[in-house]
């Protein structure tokens, strides 16, 4: 029946679709570890920065 | 959310059980046509990955102050570092662009799986119409063509496209036609949207039921089916008309040409590879109207960006269009069903955005003979159409 295959048609372009929402899932995770890494260095200058301090350097 | 007026046609509907094709008992149900093969089996799994597609929507769209507060904690920093870390390094930015991307796409699954079950649910058994067609042994007489007085160039070619396609039947078809489809043509139509307007008022229900009066979706499939109600009772009416002998010639004609309409042209859009290609223009279409009727409803939305997001539905819309042409290889499209109501036009020339609109004008001018198969199969189909959307633009 035609009917079915149109139906596989939606299927597929339901799945385009999701994929899209599940790349942009690992997109959002990458920025938020880019965002984790620039965190991280901002805190390690930090911690350095006070260990000087601290040290009267 | 039926008006008085449905519900009286929809009773004048179930009185004439015997010539609807197919019963009404069968409709109320939303059993109308044969199930589908595979697609029970399927629907599991579609609800288990519907879930993983709403928990994902809903942690791409998680707050980014919340994120940051997170983050914060986590690094043992105060909040304020990790926002003007996170301002200076385009997060905000980012993450506002993925959150927008991933809320057209995943607006986009949710129209798909709706006109997937509607699929479904307003499938034609096409054994049963043949069956119908092929009852009945009365003589008919032809119709009187001097009484066919075209007035306009538009009911000119309408005249022809009827004749042509009258010509096709052979003189038994020609008597069955008459006999079983006295009125059954704007019987047929009624029919038709009555299912519609049921299956989308049905959906709107069931969004409505989840999240409230405020679930954009449910309001607009809402809108969406009030679209099929109008349509329902202009054809109710016509067949009203038809059965008093008060109906006019073109009444008449209109009853075969919604015979053919429907179980020739609707019959093979609905069961035909043409099918997404009409269906999905046309709730662009139908959306613009049904859209802009829902949000207005939400006071919240009314001065912020809706025609921004409109433009953007526009879009979507035309992209899932063009990728439901490629993927079906598209090689026939019906230029003798085009989407060409008032309400149409209206919601058309209303809300057609400029860009799409500068799109539209420039694809009806091109030459397409060197293009993909889906880009003439468009310009084939719908090249005259856009022209005539066109002209109607420019009036406003």
């Amino acid at each position: 029946m035609d009917i079915k295959s149109d139906i596989e048609s939606l299927k597929k372009l339901r799945e385009l679709k999701i994929n899209e929402v599940k790349e942009l899932y690992q997109k959002k995770q990458f920025i938020l570890y880019e965002l984790q890494q620039i965190l991280a260095t901002k805190q390690s200058i930090g911690s350095e920065t006070d260990l000087k301090n601290a040290h009267g350097v | 959310m039926e008006s008085n007026a449905t519900q009286e046609n929809n009773s004048a509907l179930e009185q004439e059980e015997e010539v609807i094709i197919p019963n009404t008992s069968e409709l109320e149900l939303g059993l109308m046509g044969a199930p589908i093969e595979g697609f029970v089996e399927n629907e599991n799994k579609e609800k288990e990955e519907n879930q993983e597609i709403r928990n994902l929507v809903s942690d791409i769209n998680v707050d980014p102050e919340i994120i940051l507060a997170q983050l914060a904690q986590e690094f043992g920093m105060p909040l304020e570092t990790a926002i003007a870390t996170a301002t200076k390094n385009g997060f905000y930015e980012k993450i506002g662009d993925l959150q927008e991307a991933t809320n057209t796409s995943a607006k986009t699954i949710e129209v798909i799986s709706a006109l997937t079950s509607n699929l479904v649910s307003a499938g034609i058994d096409t054994d049963r119409v043949k069956k119908v067609e092929n009852v009945g042994e009365q003589e008919i007489s032809d119709l009187d063509k001097s009484e066919l007085m075209p007035q306009s160039a538009e009911e000119r070619a309408q005249n022809k496209d009827i004749e042509s396609e009258l010509a096709n039947y052979s003189p038994e078809q020609k008597k069955t036609i008459e006999f079983n489809f006295r009125s059954a043509g704007y019987q047929l139509e009624a029919q038709k949207n009555k299912t519609l307007s049921k299956v989308y008022h049905f959906a709107a229900g069931k969004f409505i039921e989840k999240k409230g009066n405020e679930s954009t979706m449910g309001r607009f499939l809402d809108a969406y089916g009030g679209v099929f109600d109008e349509n329902m009772n202009t054809a109710l009416k016509n067949k009203k008309d038809l059965d008093e002998g008060k109906a006019t010639v073109w009444q008449k004609l209109g009853n075969i040409g919604a015979i053919s309409g429907n179980t020739l042209k609707y019959g093979r859009m609905v069961l035909g590879p043409a099918r997404w290609a009409m269906m999905l223009p046309m709730l662009a279409n139908h959306g613009f109207r049904a859209g802009k009727e829902a949000r207005f409803e939400n006071e919240e939305l009314k001065n912020e960006t809706r025609e921004e997001e409109m433009e953007k539905a526009a879009e979507e819309a035309w992209s899932v269009y063009e990728t439901a042409m490629q993927n079906k290889g598209m090689e026939v499209a019906d230029e003798n069903n085009p989407v060409t109501t008032d309400d149409l036009e209206k919601a058309y020339a209303e809300h057609i955005p400029t860009n799409l609109k500068d799109r539209l004008s420039k694809f009806a001018e091109a030459d397409h003979e060197g293009d993909g198969i889906a880009s003439r199969v468009i310009q084939k189909g719908y090249g005259w159409w856009i022209n005539k959307k066109l002209k109607s633009l420019k009036k406003h």
